[in-house]
């Protein structure tokens, strides 16, 4: 038998905690690493995952699968609106039968699984769970039973049983946190829960660090490489992920923490979800956006090299700066004589809100400075300043603040990918960008990209203007 | 970040638009320190109703406005906290220093 876990849905309300919902922490662990979990308890050794949404972060997080002694594939499926359209593409290979989660779901047990006295897990019958109209997973011991499954909206095949499971449909943050913590206080039973128990009900990952000054009050999870200091308070009722820093005298009760999250010192978080610097009340999906590292902080982890390419993008830009000066001093007074304006243009720098100068010409038309590139004279100077990187992604505007938190990275800078496509506004591919970013950003790679964006508007490519994200306002001049 | 004060029965009505955060909150401090002592009321009722950002500077101004108060023998309460705000008062326990009502009207009768 092989299982099909489709991870491509979008869940809107994962939006605010910054991860895919396959990655999404349920007591520590991946929720997806449960569905692994039953897999391996049905004795299914051949997954397929279905990717969308975070593809590139559960590829990384899960592997090839040999964690549980399982084979993990990996598809993507760009057309996240058909989710079935895999499983259509070769119907021959489910012949042996098929687990398919089709829509993220969590699989509740109400019992051990079942086995065999061989250990074997027994024969599967033809399931389905449903949540309204729409159809959460199935399992079809035959690939012949398949069509009629996937026909969900005639075919009744009947629910899991108890002692099977029972998919359990998260549909919001209240649910998320529900879930979280059912358990912690141990209400799921019949679940792996990472860590050491220190107490009862209470796991601890390697590395914890906490005085005797600090009091943890089961039950609670708590994940690896965490710091808890003096007279601070953990617990009761919460789930702390891995990598975060509850400083002196904070409290925090009833709560679930994200990986990577600092809460400051004296701060008292009672009965929400934490994600870096999001504050989240989950009875109404209230998101409060700290930017106050005093209260709540994102924890980064810090590049190595990221002062040297700071220093090479400052100096090459000074170097362009001198070179095109003249140039750009003479194309601006021909330009103002023939009613160009100065405009300004909010962006998002490097280290906050930043205006980036610019000007357009009297018809609005891209003249020849713009279309020379030399018009981005001024974003030198934000490099130089050390508001812009010399090469990067296409600077965002403030409207656009919410969109560049959902990214990996952001590193606004004058030149990059985005001068070597021609639609420069493109938000896939600008998300995708992102990812080769945080990735794959050096010196090396960044040369490159200089040259090619370089070369391209020597060569006369005709861009649209350089932030492009948001209306520039007429500025005096 | 707008700043306006006025008295309404005999109590010192504040109330702040836009956010209070590091960048405005001396803003708020020049107005409240140069008009409170010459406005001739002892207690003050802040407004918050259009209040949309507060973050730790911001809320360490109305501690030091608290406490600047409370030397006059006077005190001051919030009124119509919004959400957001309302939750950076609840991680940072101040909800307990500052006495919170919903409408400006029921904190001018707790000020009498």
């Amino acid at each position: 038998m092989i299982a099909v876990l489709q991870t491509g849905t979008v869940l809107p309300w994962t939006d605010p905690l910054g991860l895919p919902w396959a990655l999404l922490p349920v007591g520590n662990r991946p929720w997806l690493e449960y569905w692994i979990e039953w897999c391996v308890g049905r004795g299914i050794r051949d997954i397929r995952i279905v990717l969308g949404e975070g593809a590139y972060e559960i590829e990384q997080a899960f592997g090839d699968g040999a964690r549980w002694g399982v084979t993990l594939t990996y598809s993507f499926l760009r057309d996240s609106t058909d989710p079935d359209s895999f499983l259509r593409r070769d119907p021959a290979k489910w012949k042996d039968g098929l687990f398919y989660l089709r829509r993220p779901c969590f699989p509740r047990r109400y019992a051990p699984l079942p086995v065999n006295a061989d250990g074997s897990p027994p024969p599967a019958g033809e399931f389905c769970a449903r949540h309204g109209d729409d159809l959460l997973c199935c399992l079809s011991p035959s690939g012949a039973a398949l069509e009629h499954l996937l026909d969900f909206r005639t075919h009744n095949a009947p629910a899991f049983p108890p002692d099977c499971i029972a998919p359990h449909p998260v549909d919001s943050l209240a649910d998320y946190y529900a879930l979280n913590m059912a358990l912690v206080r141990g209400e799921i039973a019949h679940y792996l829960t990472p860590g050491y128990a220190r107490q009862e009900n209470a796991y601890l990952g390697y590395n914890v660090v906490y005085p005797s000054a600090a009091s943890l009050k089961p039950p609670l999870i708590i994940g690896n490489d965490c710091r808890i200091r003096a007279l601070a308070s953990v617990g009761p009722d919460v789930v702390l992920g891995s990598r975060i820093i509850v400083d002196r005298q904070a409290e925090v009760r009833n709560s679930v923490v994200l990986d990577g999250t600092y809460l400051g010192a004296g701060i008292e978080v009672d009965g929400r979800i934490v994600a870096g610097r999001r504050l989240i009340d989950p009875s109404d999906g209230t998101v409060l956006e700290l930017d106050d590292a005093h209260l709540l902080a994102q924890l980064g982890v810090q590049r190595r090299g990221e002062g040297l390419r700071s220093f090479v993008h400052r100096g090459l830009a000074f170097v362009l700066a001198a070179l095109l000066a003249p140039v750009w001093l003479l194309g601006t007074l021909l330009g103002l004589s023939r009613g160009s304006r100065f405009t300004a243009t909010p962006i998002v720098g490097r280290r906050g809100p930043v205006t980036l100068p610019g000007w357009t010409t009297k018809s609005g038309a891209p003249g020849a400075m713009h279309r020379s590139g030399i018009e981005a004279w001024p974003a030198l100077i934000l490099v130089i300043t050390g508001d812009l990187w010399l090469v990067g992604q296409l600077p965002v505007g403030e409207r656009e603040a919410a969109e560049r938190n959902a990214w990996p990275a952001y590193l606004p800078g004058v030149f990059g990918l985005a001068d070597l496509r021609p639609d420069r506004a493109d938000l896939l591919l600008r998300r995708l960008e992102a990812r080769f970013y945080a990735e794959h950003r050096g010196i090396a790679p960044d040369l490159q990209l200089l040259s090619r964006a370089l070369a391209g508007r020597l060569g006369g490519r005709t861009l649209p203007p350089t932030a492009a994200v948001e209306e520039p306002e007429p500025a005096a001049g | 970040m707008i700043v306006k004060c006025e008295i309404r029965e005999g109590a010192g009505v504040v109330a702040i638009e836009g956010p209070l955060t590091a960048a405005t909150a001396e803003e708020f401090r020049r107005v409240f320190w140069s008009w409170y002592p010459q406005a001739g009321c002892k207690h003050i009722v802040l407004d918050l109703g259009a209040m949309d950002t507060l973050d730790s500077t911001g809320l360490g101004s109305f501690v030091a406005a608290l406490k600047f108060v409370a030397e006059s023998g006077g005190d001051i309460r919030i009124a119509r906290l919004q959400k957001k705000p309302r939750l950076v008062f609840e991680i940072t326990r101040s909800h307990r220093v500052f006495e919170i009502l919903d409408t400006v009207e029921e904190a001018l009768r707790a000020a009498r």
